[in-house]
C-alpha cells in the first residue's frame, strides 16, 4: 500500500508538472508579450506575405506578413483571457443558481432546473453564431456569450452537490439549531462544493478556448486585428496548403494548451474530488 | 419504475421544450432581418413592408409567437424562406444523415474509448495509462474544423485514399467519423476508466479472483460488465450531442446534415428553418437525456431520482 | 426493447438512404462547386439578387449581354420606333420548352405581365412597372412593347435583357407551387432533381435551340467551406469551383492539370465616408490621403491572388459608360502623411471601419482584404475600429443609414454604369444614405435615364466619370472578375461577362 502510493504520488507530480510547466509558460508568454515578442502583433507588411519560417521569422509570416510567433504569444494572452474569464462568468452565475435552486424549494428551485435544462440543450454554436450576429462581434460580446452558454453545467453540479451536503448529520444539526441559512452555506455548503467547481472550471476553460476558435471560424469571433489563436487558425486555413506554418502553429499551440489543461483537469479531480477519485 | 418519477421527468422535458421553442423563436426575430438579405437594393421602405407582410414579420412578436406555436403544434414550422420548401420537411430530411453521422462517429469513438479505458484501469497510473490518456484526451483539445482541415489535407489532398467531402458510400464516412469520434473519446474514455476503476476494487471481482477465473475473463466478462451503465450513459450523452449540432464538421466535410442546414439558415436569417432545426436539435437531445434516465432507472433501481 | 427496435429501424432508413446515393463520376457529367446555391426556379418571382443565379440552366431571355456586346436569343431582332416608345421584337421560330410546347410571343406577354403585376414579387419589377405601358401580340413570332417613355436601359442592363421567358399554358396549369417544383423552360438544361440547400441536378435538353449541350448532367452543389471546394478540385470530385480567392489560385495556377478561367468585371467597389460622423472626410485632401495610404497592387497581388486589378474609377471596362485613360490613385504614404497634416488630421484619429465577414462576388476574400486597407490606414497614422458584419447584419446597417466612419462599398454585376450610380452616388441612393449629395450627379443620372440615343448616353456617363475622378466622392477600390477554377475533365468553356449568372454550360466540352 504504501509502496503504491509512492509511485502513484511521483506519477502525479509528473501528471502535473508537465503540463502546469507548460501552462506556466504559456502564462508567462502572455503576460509578458510586450517584453519577448520580436515584432509587433498587428502591423501589416504585405512585402513579406506568407514568409516561412526563417531566422528572422522562427515561425513565419502570415498573409499580411506579420509575425506567427509574436501573435501567438499576444494570441494566447487573449485566448486565455476569454477562457478563463467567461468560465469565472459561468461559474459565478451556475454556482448562485445551483445553491439557489438547492436552498429553495418549490417553484424557484424548479424553475431554475428547467433553466439549466434549457441551456444543457442548446445547441452552443448556433446560439452563439446567433448572438452574435445579433449584438456585434467584440471581445467583451465573445466573453459573454461563452460566460453565458456555459453556466449549466456548473448549476447542476453544485445542485446535485449543495442537495446531498444538505443532508449531512452535521448540516441538519447546524439547521435544526437555528443557523442562518446563508451561515450554513458559507460555513458547509460552499467549503464543500469548492473542489468540484474549480475541476469543473477547468474543464470548461478547455471548452471555452475551443469554442472562441469556432466562433473565429463562423466569422464571429474577437474582430482583427487582435490576435487570437481561434482567429490565427480560421484565418489561416485557407492558406494551409501554401503556408503551413500560418494554420499548424497557432493550431498546436490551442491543441496543446487545452489538452494541458485537461490533463491538469483530470489530475486535479484524482487529487480534489474525493467523489471522483475512485480510490 | 415509479410512475411518479415518471410523469415528472415528462413533464419537466416537455417544459423545457416549450422555454426552448420562446428563446429559439425570439433569438431568430432579434438576430435580424430576412427581408433585408432577400430584397435588391433599390426597394424602398414600403416594398420591404410589404415583403415583411408576405412572411407574417409585421405582428407584434406576441402575435408571432402565438401563431408560430399552435403551428408547430401541427407539424407546421412554415416555409423555409431561403429554400421556399417547409421548414420541417428540409429538417427530417436531414435527420437520417446526421444520425448516420453520430453513430458512425459513436463508433470510432468506442473503438478509441474503450480499450484505452480498460486499459487505463487496469494498468493504472503506469505510463500506459497517462499515454492512453494523452491519446484519447488529443481529439477534444483541437479546433474540430482545424483537425478536420488537417485530415482532408493529409487523407484526401495528399495520400489520395479517401473522398475529401460529401456522401455517399462508406468511404465518405470515414473522415468526419474520426473528426467528431476523437472529440467524443475523451469523455468516454474518463468515464470508461473510472467504472473499470470501481468494478475492478468491487468485491465481486475480488470473488471471481479468489475463484481462479483468468485475470482477461475478470476484466473483459464480470467487470466490464458491472461498468455498463455509466459507459452506455455516456455513450447516448455524447450521441445526443452531436446531435445537437455537428455544426462545423458537417460544414467542413460538406455533410448534408441538421447542423449544416442550420448555420446556413442563421446567416440567412431563415426564421422558419433556424426554428425549426434548433427545436429539432434541441428536443432529441432531451428526449436522449429523458430516455437515458428511465433506461439508467430502469436498470439500477436503487438510484433515488426523487433526490434530485 | 420496443424502443430499441424503433431505432434500429431508424438506422437501416438511415443506412439505405445513404447507399442509394451515388457520387457523380459518370463521364459525362459535371460537379460545380459553388459557395452559394440559390434554387428559386420561377423566373417570375425572384425575390432575391443571388436568385439570378440558376435561371441559365433553365431560361433564355430575349437576348444576351456578352463580352461582343447584344447578342441574340429568343429574340432575333427589334425595331425601335416612336421616338424610342415602341420596340417590336421578331421572335426565333421553332423553338421548344422542355415539355414539348412551342415558344411564342403570347409566353413573352405572360411572364412580362406577370414580373410588372401590381403583386409582383420580382426583385427588379420595379423599372418593368414604370417602363412598360403594355405588351401586345402581334403575331406569334413578333411581340411589342408599348412604353411610357425611351427605355435605354433595357438594353444595356443584363437585370433586364435576361428575364427567362416561361410557358403560359404549362404555368397557368400547374401555379406558381407547381411551376416552382416542375419549372419548365427553353434553356440548354432541364431540372433533374433538387436537394434544398445542399444540391441542384440539371440534365440536358436535346432539343434545345442553340444545339444540344455536351454534357449530359450537371451537378451544383453547395460547399461553403473554401478550403474543402480546393480539396474537391485537386481530387477530381468536382470539374468546376467557384469561390476559390488569393493564394490558393497560385496554387491552382502552379499545378499544370488545373487551370482558372476568369469571368471578367463581375463587380467592382469603392470605398466611401460618412459626412456625418466623419466631418473631416468632406475635405478632398483627406480623401485624396486615404487613396493614396492604401496599395492596390500589393493587395490585388498577395491577398487576391491577381483575381481583382486597382481600378481607375468606379466603372469597369466593362460597364456601359467606362471611361478609359483615367490614372489610378498612386501608392505613396508619405504625400498621404503630408495631405493628412495640411489638412489637420492628427496622427491617431480614430475612425470607425464596416467588415464584412463574408466573401461576396463582387469582391472575393473581402475580410482580408479589408483588414489589409486597414492596416494601410493605421500605417499612415490612424487608428481604425473594426466593426465585423455578416452578411445580414451588414445589409441591415446600411439600409438603416447607419454606416460607419469610412465604408467600403461592393457592386456586382456593373453592366451598366447607371445602375451604379443609382446604388452609391445620388442623394437618394440607398448604399450611400445621404453621404454623396452632390446635383451634378442627380442631374446627369436624370438625364441619361431617358435618353434614347446609345453613344450619347454613354457619352453622360462617362461625363460623370470625369468629373468623379478630379472630386473624389468615393474612392475606386477594384476591378474584380470571378474566378472558376476547373479541373483536367474540362477541354473547352468560356463564361459571359458579368458573373456566375450567364455560365454558358452548355458551351462547355469534356475531355
Amino acid at each position: 500500500m504504501n509502496l503504491k502510493s509512492i509511485r502513484s504520488s511521483r506519477l502525479l507530480e509528473w501528471r502535473v508538472a508537465v503540463p502546469g510547466f507548460f501552462l506556466l509558460t504559456i502564462l508567462f508568454c502572455a503576460l509578458f508579450a510586450d517584453f519577448i515578442a520580436p515584432y509587433h502583433p498587428t502591423k501589416q507588411n504585405l512585402s513579406m506575405f506568407l514568409t516561412p519560417p526563417n531566422g528572422d521569422y522562427w515561425l513565419g509570416t502570415d498573409a499580411f506578413g506579420r509575425d506567427i510567433l509574436t501573435r501567438i504569444l499576444y494570441g494566447g494572452r487573449v485566448s486565455l483571457l476569454v477562457g478563463m474569464s467567461s468560465v469565472a462568468l459561468a461559474m459565478v452565475i451556475g454556482v448562485l443558481l445551483g445553491i439557489t435552486s438547492a436552498m429553495m424549494e418549490g417553484w424557484v428551485g424548479e424553475a431554475i432546473m428547467r433553466l439549466t435544462d434549457l441551456f444543457l440543450s442548446l445547441p452552443a454554436v448556433l446560439i452563439a453564431l446567433a448572438v452574435a450576429a445579433t449584438i456585434g462581434p467584440s471581445l467583451l460580446n465573445v466573453i459573454f456569450i461563452i460566460g453565458l452558454l456555459y453556466w449549466a453545467p456548473f448549476a447542476r453540479m453544485v445542485r446535485a452537490e449543495a442537495l446531498s451536503i444538505r443532508e449531512l448529520d452535521y448540516v441538519q444539526a447546524a439547521y435544526a439549531i437555528g443557523c442562518n441559512p446563508f451561515r450554513v452555506l458559507f460555513l458547509h455548503i460552499l467549503p464543500n462544493i469548492i473542489n468540484t467547481v474549480i475541476v469543473l472550471a477547468t474543464l470548461q476553460i478547455a471548452a471555452a478556448i475551443l469554442l472562441e476558435s469556432t466562433l473565429s471560424f463562423l466569422g464571429v469571433g474577437v474582430p482583427p486585428p487582435t490576435p487570437t489563436w481561434g482567429i490565427m487558425v480560421a484565418d489561416g486555413r485557407q492558406y494551409v496548403e501554401l503556408g503551413w506554418w500560418t494554420v499548424t502553429f497557432p493550431g498546436m499551440a490551442i491543441m496543446l494548451t487545452v489538452l494541458s489543461i485537461n490533463l491538469l483537469g483530470d489530475a486535479l479531480r484524482d487529487f480534489l474530488d474525493p467523489k471522483f477519485s475512485r480510490r | 419504475m415509479s410512475s411518479r418519477f415518471f410523469y415528472q421527468r415528462l413533464v419537466q422535458t416537455v417544459l423545457t421544450l416549450v422555454l426552448l421553442s420562446m428563446v429559439v423563436f425570439g433569438l431568430a426575430r432579434l438576430s435580424g432581418d430576412p427581408v433585408l438579405i432577400m430584397a435588391p437594393p433599390e426597394a424602398t421602405e414600403a416594398q420591404l413592408e410589404e415583403m415583411r407582410a408576405d412572411y407574417g414579420l409585421d405582428r407584434p412578436l406576441p402575435v408571432q409567437y402565438w401563431r408560430f406555436i399552435s403551428r408547430v403544434a401541427q407539424g407546421d414550422f412554415g416555409m423555409s424562406i431561403k429554400w421556399n420548401v417547409p421548414a420541417v420537411d428540409i429538417v427530417i430530411e436531414r435527420f437520417p444523415a446526421t444520425l448516420l453521422l453520430a453513430t458512425t462517429s459513436m463508433i470510432f469513438g468506442l473503438l478509441l474509448a474503450l480499450p484505452v479505458g480498460i486499459i487505463s484501469a487496469v494498468k493504472r497510473d503506469t505510463w500506459v495509462d497517462n499515454f492512453g490518456k494523452i491519446v484519447a484526451l488529443t481529439g477534444q483539445s483541437m479546433p474540430t474544423f482545424w483537425f478536420g482541415i488537417l485530415l482532408i489535407l493529409v487523407f484526401a489532398v495528399y495520400a489520395r485514399m479517401l473522398p475529401t467531402s460529401g456522401y455517399g458510400t462508406v468511404y465518405h464516412l470515414i473522415l468526419p467519423s474520426i473528426t467528431l469520434g476523437g472529440f467524443v473519446a475523451a469523455s468516454i474514455m474518463r468515464v470508461t476508466r473510472s467504472a473499470m476503476l470501481d468494478a475492478l476494487e468491487s468485491d465481486y471481482i475480488r470473488t471471481a479472483r479468489s475463484k481462479g477465473v483468468p485475470e482477461w475473463r475478470v476484466i473483459m466478462v464480470h467487470a466490464f460488465k458491472n461498468g455498463a451503465i455509466p459507459i452506455l450513459t455516456i455513450t447516448a450523452l455524447q450521441a445526443a450531442t452531436i446531435l445537437r449540432g455537428a455544426v462545423v464538421t458537417e460544414t467542413v466535410f460538406v455533410w448534408p446534415g441538421i447542423g449544416k442546414i442550420a448555420v446556413d439558415a442563421v446567416y440567412a436569417r431563415d426564421f422558419p428553418l433556424v426554428q425549426a432545426s434548433v427545436l429539432a436539435m434541441g428536443g432529441v437531445f432531451l428526449v436522449i437525456n429523458l430516455l437515458v434516465d428511465f433506461i439508467y432507472v430502469y436498470l439500477d433501481p436503487r438510484i433515488s431520482y426523487l433526490k434530485k | 426493447m420496443q424502443m430499441l427496435r424503433v431505432a434500429s429501424g431508424i438506422l437501416v432508413v438511415a443506412i439505405c438512404a445513404f447507399a442509394s446515393v451515388g457520387q457523380a463520376a459518370d463521364k459525362n457529367e459535371i460537379v460545380v462547386a459553388q459557395p452559394v446555391l440559390r434554387q428559386q426556379f420561377d423566373p417570375t418571382a425572384l425575390v432575391a439578387t443571388t436568385d439570378f443565379m440558376p435561371q441559365d440552366m433553365l431560361f433564355d431571355g430575349l437576348f444576351n449581354l456578352t463580352e461582343k456586346g447584344i447578342t441574340p436569343a429568343l429574340a432575333l431582332s427589334w425595331v425601335i420606333s416612336d421616338e424610342g416608345k415602341q420596340v417590336d421584337f421578331i421572335l426565333r421560330e421553332g423553338v421548344t420548352f422542355h415539355n414539348g410546347d412551342p415558344f411564342t410571343a403570347e409566353d413573352v406577354k405572360f411572364t412580362l405581365d406577370r414580373v410588372r403585376a401590381s403583386d409582383s414579387k420580382h426583385a427588379y419589377r420595379k423599372p418593368f412597372q414604370d417602363a412598360i405601358k403594355d405588351i401586345v401580340v402581334l403575331a406569334p413570332n413578333k411581340v411589342r412593347f408599348v412604353l411610357t417613355g425611351p427605355w435605354p436601359g433595357y438594353f444595356t442592363g443584363v437585370r433586364n435583357a435576361t428575364v427567362g421567358m416561361a410557358p403560359k399554358s404549362y404555368y397557368e396549369k400547374v401555379g406558381p407551387e407547381g411551376f416552382q417544383k416542375a419549372p419548365i423552360g427553353t434553356g440548354p438544361f432541364k431540372l433533374k432533381d433538387s436537394k434544398a440547400g445542399e444540391w441542384t441536378e440539371f440534365s440536358a435538353f436535346n432539343d434545345y435551340w442553340g444545339g444540344r449541350p455536351n454534357v449530359e448532367l450537371v451537378k451544383k452543389l453547395l460547399v461553403k467551406e473554401e478550403f474543402t471546394r480546393y480539396a474537391m478540385l485537386t481530387r477530381n470530385e468536382a470539374d468546376i469551383v467557384m469561390g476559390i480567392s488569393g493564394p490558393l489560385l497560385d496554387k491552382i495556377r502552379a499545378d499544370n492539370k488545373a487551370r482558372i478561367i476568369f469571368s471578367k468585371y463581375s463587380g467592382t467597389s469603392g470605398f466611401y465616408f460618412n459626412k456625418t460622423s466623419f466631418p473631416e472626410s468632406q475635405d478632398p485632401r483627406v480623401r485624396l490621403a486615404i487613396g493614396h495610404a492604401i496599395d492596390l497592387k500589393a493587395i490585388a497581388k498577395d491577398i487576391l491572388g491577381g483575381v481583382c486589378e486597382p481600378a481607375s474609377g468606379i466603372f469597369t471596362p466593362a460597364t456601359f459608360g467606362h471611361l478609359p485613360g483615367l490614372d489610378i490613385i498612386s501608392y505613396d504614404p508619405e504625400k498621404s502623411k503630408k495631405l493628412l497634416a495640411e489638412a489637420g488630421i492628427k496622427p491617431g484619429m480614430e475612425l470607425t471601419d464596416a467588415i464584412h465577414t463574408a466573401s461576396f462576388g463582387s469582391l472575393p476574400n473581402a475580410p482580408a482584404v479589408q483588414e489589409a486597407i486597414a492596416g494601410y490606414l493605421e500605417a499612415v497614422g490612424f487608428k481604425i475600429k473594426r466593426e465585423p458584419y455578416d452578411t445580414g447584419a451588414w445589409l441591415k446597417m446600411m439600409r438603416a443609414g447607419k454606416q460607419p466612419d469610412i465604408f467600403y462599398g461592393p457592386s456586382s454585376i456593373p453592366d451598366d454604369g447607371s445602375a451604379t450610380m443609382e446604388s452609391w452616388f445620388l442623394s437618394t441612393s440607398p448604399w450611400s444614405s445621404g453621404n454623396i449629395s452632390i446635383p451634378e450627379y442627380d442631374e446627369i443620372f436624370k438625364k441619361q435615364l431617358v435618353e434614347p440615343d446609345l453613344e450619347k448616353r454613354r457619352a453622360l456617363l462617362q461625363g460623370f466619370a470625369r468629373e468623379e475622378h478630379t472630386r473624389h466622392a468615393g474612392l475606386p477600390l477594384f476591378w474584380c472578375n470571378t474566378p472558376f477554377a476547373i479541373g483536367p475533365r474540362v477541354k473547352e468553356w468560356s463564361t459571359s461577362l458579368g458573373s456566375g449568372y450567364q455560365m454558358n454550360l452548355d458551351k462547355l466540352t469534356l475531355n
